[in-house]
Order: C-alpha cells, then sequence, then structure tokens
C-alpha cells in the first residue's frame, strides 16, 4: 500500500529537481547575458578612453614639441617657436631615439615656404629640401602646429628664419 | 508515520537543493560583482596615471623659467612614481591609487611609462586635500636638457634659504598670496610641527642643504646637485628617484650632446667655424654618470667650460 506512494512522491520529487535545474539554467543563462552585454559597454567605453588619451597626448604634444630640447632653437633667446632645423635634420636616423616618442606614428617637420623639388631632406640636399621625416609609422590622423624654422645660413653667415610646421600623428584605436 | 518521513525526506532535500543552489549562485555573483568593481577602479586609476603623464606635457617649459601648478584629483590619490635608469634614456613610470569612501585604497594601477619626462618625487606621493603641488624647473647644462618636473604634498619649511630660492618661492607664491607648499622662514622654531624642515648651511632639520658644496642630505644619505632646479628636486624627492633621474637626464643630455656635435661639424662645413666637437665630445663622454657625486665632479666643470666656449662664437653658435 505504502510503495506507490512512494514511487509517485520520488517522481514528483525529481520533477522538482528538474524545476529547479531550468530555473538555475536559465538564471545563469541570464546573468551570462547581462554578463556579456556589461563587458561590452565597458570595453567599448575602455576603448573610446583610451582613443580619447591618446588624442590628448598629440595635441599636447604637438603644442610642445617646438619646446622640447631636441627641437628647440637656442642659439638666440628670442624666439620661443622657432625649431632648429639643422639640429632635426642630425636627429633623423638616430637609432636611439626610436620610441623615445611614445604613441607617435608620425613625426615630420616641414617647410610651408619656400618649397624647394626635393621632399625629403637628407645631408647631401640640405637645405634645399622641404621635409625631415622622423617617425613614420603605417596609419595616422595628422595634427599640425605652425613654426619658425631657423638654421645657419652659409651665404648669410648668420641664422636664417623659414615658415613651416611640425606635423604629428597617432595611430587610431582599432 | 512512514508517509510523513517520505514527504518530510522529499521537502527536506528540495529545500537543502535550492539553498545550497542559491547560495553558490549568489557567492558567484558577488564575486564576479566585486572582481567588476576592482577591475574598474583599477581601469579608473590607471585612466589617471595616463592623464597625469598627459597634463605634465602643457606645463612644460618653452624658454620661460620656472612654472608652478596645482593638479586637484576628485579623490584622494597615491602617485606611484617610478624610475628605471636602464636603456637609451631610462624611462619614467607612473600609476596611481585611489581612496574609496570606505577609505581602502585601492590596488596600484597599471603603470603609464614615458621615456621624455623626469619626474622628482617621493616613491609615493599623496595628495593632501585631494592635491598635489608641481613645479617645473628647466635644466639647462649648458642647453636645454628638459624639465624637472617636482610634485609634492604636504608643507615644507625653508629655514633661511639663499636669496635666489627665496624669490624664486616668492615668484611662483605671488609673494605668498598663493599656498604652494613652501613656507620661508629666518628661525627654525617658526616652522609648523607637521612641515619638513628644510636647512641651508645648519644642521638640525630633515633636510639639510650645503650651499657651498652643493650637497642635499636627507635620512644620511647625501645627493648632489648644480643650479636651483636640482636643488629643490633634490630636497623634494626620495634619493633613489633623484639619483635614477639625474642620471636619465644625463643620458639625454649625453643623446643632445651628439645631435649637437653632429651640427657644430655640419655648420662648420658650411662656413661656421665653432672647433666645438672634441669639447662636445668630452661633454658626451663626462654624461655617462654613475651618482649624482659623478655629475657634480665631471659634467658641471665640462659644461661650465662648453657654454663659455659657445658664447666666445658670434654669429654661428651652435647653442
Amino acid at each position: 500500500m505504502n510503495l506507490p506512494r512512494v514511487r509517485y512522491s520520488s517522481s514528483k520529487g525529481q520533477f522538482k529537481i528538474q524545476q529547479m535545474v531550468f530555473i538555475i539554467v536559465a538564471i545563469i543563462i541570464l546573468f551570462g547575458i547581462v554578463a556579456v552585454f556589461f563587458v561590452s559597454i565597458k570595453f567599448g567605453s575602455l576603448e573610446s578612453d583610451v582613443e580619447d588619451l591618446r588624442k590628448e597626448a598629440v595635441f599636447t604634444q604637438v603644442r610642445k614639441m617646438a619646446g622640447t630640447p631636441e627641437f628647440i632653437w637656442i642659439a638666440s633667446d628670442d624666439c620661443s617657436s622657432c625649431v632648429d632645423f639643422d639640429k632635426v635634420l642630425m636627429l633623423k636616423d638616430r637609432e636611439s631615439y626610436k620610441g623615445f616618442w611614445t604613441d607617435i606614428s608620425l613625426l615630420k617637420v616641414s617647410r610651408v615656404y619656400p618649397l624647394y623639388a626635393a621632399e625629403e631632406c637628407t645631408t647631401q640636399n640640405y637645405p634645399e629640401c622641404n621635409s625631415v621625416t622622423l617617425v613614420n609609422k603605417g596609419e595616422y590622423e595628422a595634427y599640425e602646429s605652425f613654426v619658425s624654422l631657423c638654421r645657419f645660413d652659409s651665404s648669410l653667415k648668420q641664422k636664417k628664419c623659414e615658415i613651416g610646421k611640425i606635423i604629428m600623428g597617432f595611430e587610431g584605436v582599432e | 508515520m512512514s508517509n510523513m518521513n517520505i514527504k518530510g525526506s522529499d521537502f527536506t532535500f528540495s529545500w537543502i537543493f535550492a539553498i545550497m543552489a542559491g547560495a553558490a549562485i549568489l557567492v558567484l555573483a558577488i564575486y564576479i560583482t566585486s572582481q567588476l568593481i576592482s577591475s574598474g577602479n583599477v581601469q579608473r586609476d590607471t585612466f589617471v596615471a595616463g592623464e597625469l603623464a598627459n597634463i605634465l606635457s602643457p606645463i612644460e617649459t618653452n624658454l620661460e623659467d620656472n612654472r608652478y601648478s596645482v593638479i586637484e584629483f576628485s579623490t584622494e590619490t597615491r602617485v606611484y612614481n617610478e624610475c628605471s635608469d636602464s636603456g637609451a634614456f631610462g624611462v619614467q613610470r607612473l600609476s596611481t591609487a585611489s581612496k574609496s569612501s570606505r577609505s581602502e585604497w585601492s590596488d596600484q594601477s597599471i603603470r603609464k611609462s614615458v621615456y621624455n619626462k623626469y619626474v622628482f618625487s617621493r616613491a609615493v606621493e599623496e595628495t593632501k586635500n585631494k592635491n598635489l603641488h608641481v613645479m617645473v624647473n628647466p635644466l639647462v647644462l649648458p642647453f636645454k636638457i628638459g624639465d624637472a618636473v617636482i610634485i609634492y604634498s604636504g608643507g615644507y619649511c625653508f629655514v633661511n634659504p639663499p636669496s635666489d630660492i627665496e624669490n624664486l618661492i616668492s615668484d611662483l607664491s605671488a609673494d605668498g598670496k598663493n599656498d604652494i607648499g613652501l613656507n620661508i622662514t629666518s628661525n627654525l622654531n617658526s616652522c609648523p610641527l607637521n612641515f619638513t624642515k628644510v636647512c641651508f648651511n645648519k644642521l638640525g632639520c630633515d633636510v639639510n642643504v650645503e650651499t657651498t658644496s652643493k650637497v642635499v642630505t636627507k635620512s644620511g644619505k647625501s645627493s648632489y646637485y648644480e643650479g636651483d632646479a636640482l636643488m629643490l628636486a633634490s630636497i623634494l624627492s626620495d634619493f633613489e628617484i633623484y639619483e635614477c633621474q639625474l642620471k636619465r637626464l644625463m643620458k639625454r643630455a649625453g643623446e643632445l650632446g651628439v645631435l649637437y656635435k653632429r651640427k657644430a661639424d655640419f655648420i662648420e662645413g658650411s662656413g661656421c667655424s665653432n672647433n666645438l666637437g672634441v669639447d662636445l665630445q668630452s661633454f658626451v663622454i663626462s654624461t655617462n654618470i654613475n651618482s649624482s657625486r659623478d655629475f657634480a665632479r665631471s659634467v658641471v666643470p665640462i659644461a661650465d667650460d662648453l657654454e663659455r666656449r659657445n658664447d666666445e662664437l658670434a654669429s654661428c653658435k651652435v647653442f
């Protein structure tokens, strides 16, 4: 007489366990979906934060680059935004400076006026050339800052300054 | 009786199962949440460290003398300053940790590495009222080498400093109108109790400065300086940080010396007779230092000589 009731109770218990397992699985799936949603939002904001940081870094560096020791013209103390073009040329291809300017994909100093036929400067064609490229690594967004490019002029036997610009680029976050 | 037992065991089992499963889910949820909050704090602090490295750029100097600024944080923050002199220029690593509303410090953030900045501070600098003082002084030896960025908090009491330091502090604080964390007094006893006391040419303070031999002594360790920028950097930073940053600055000076030597040789070929090549080569060799003592002994005299030689050139100065 007791045996059928035991069987009935056991199958009812199994049903309840199954019910509980389904609920637990459903809860875990729900948690999983919420977690995936949360992580995707989190990483999305992280990407934009990193991009903002890089942009801000480049903006400040573009503004201040003319005043850094490697660029600044200090042979006369009356020009705070003058770039020493002779020194920048000497800086080109210096192995030790590779990696010195972090987060920068392009660093170039160009003459705006007058322009010459030769684009890239070497010690052979200098000063009758337009640009000295110090860093150039693939794709970038470029920003410019106008400066005076000063150098020692062999015909004048003194300094000569021309209009130029510093171009800096940074790699976007993919 | 047996029916009741079976029903009882059925009820107990499902409840035990539900409680155990519920507890497991709750523990897992709490663990995941705490991990997310923790990683969120580290992420925010890493962002702050990156921002800190960025906002130091606008306050760097061009041709002007010194700059002072206050960095305001949104919470009480610890700034960890690590310096390594390995590699061509050494590296500056900055990281932060913030204080939560429960007065607990978060984990140290990921370090932001910078190669062209020289931050002088204590190894761990903690904000006071969420503020940090920043003083930027250009280091010219004999040409501009970089900016000594001095970060400090708390108060310093300077007892009888030299007139140039007194004038500098007076200028930066707008004649005492702004609190820049540096007080000047002529009497040691008038220094506030919680301030770090700095004596000039006199013993008995937390930091003692000997201006004749250009030595700063604190915690039994002596470091050597040249000029106001390095004097302040030595006073306001840890000995190890100061020595490391000075070595990094000398590495940069060496690289700049190479650039100026190449420039000197190059413009000499264009008709600018300067004869600075040999002196610049000596300067480059001297910048390979092991300590601030080496700096004072070898770099400073050669730099002075180089400056004098360059100043004698009329129309085609190299720097």
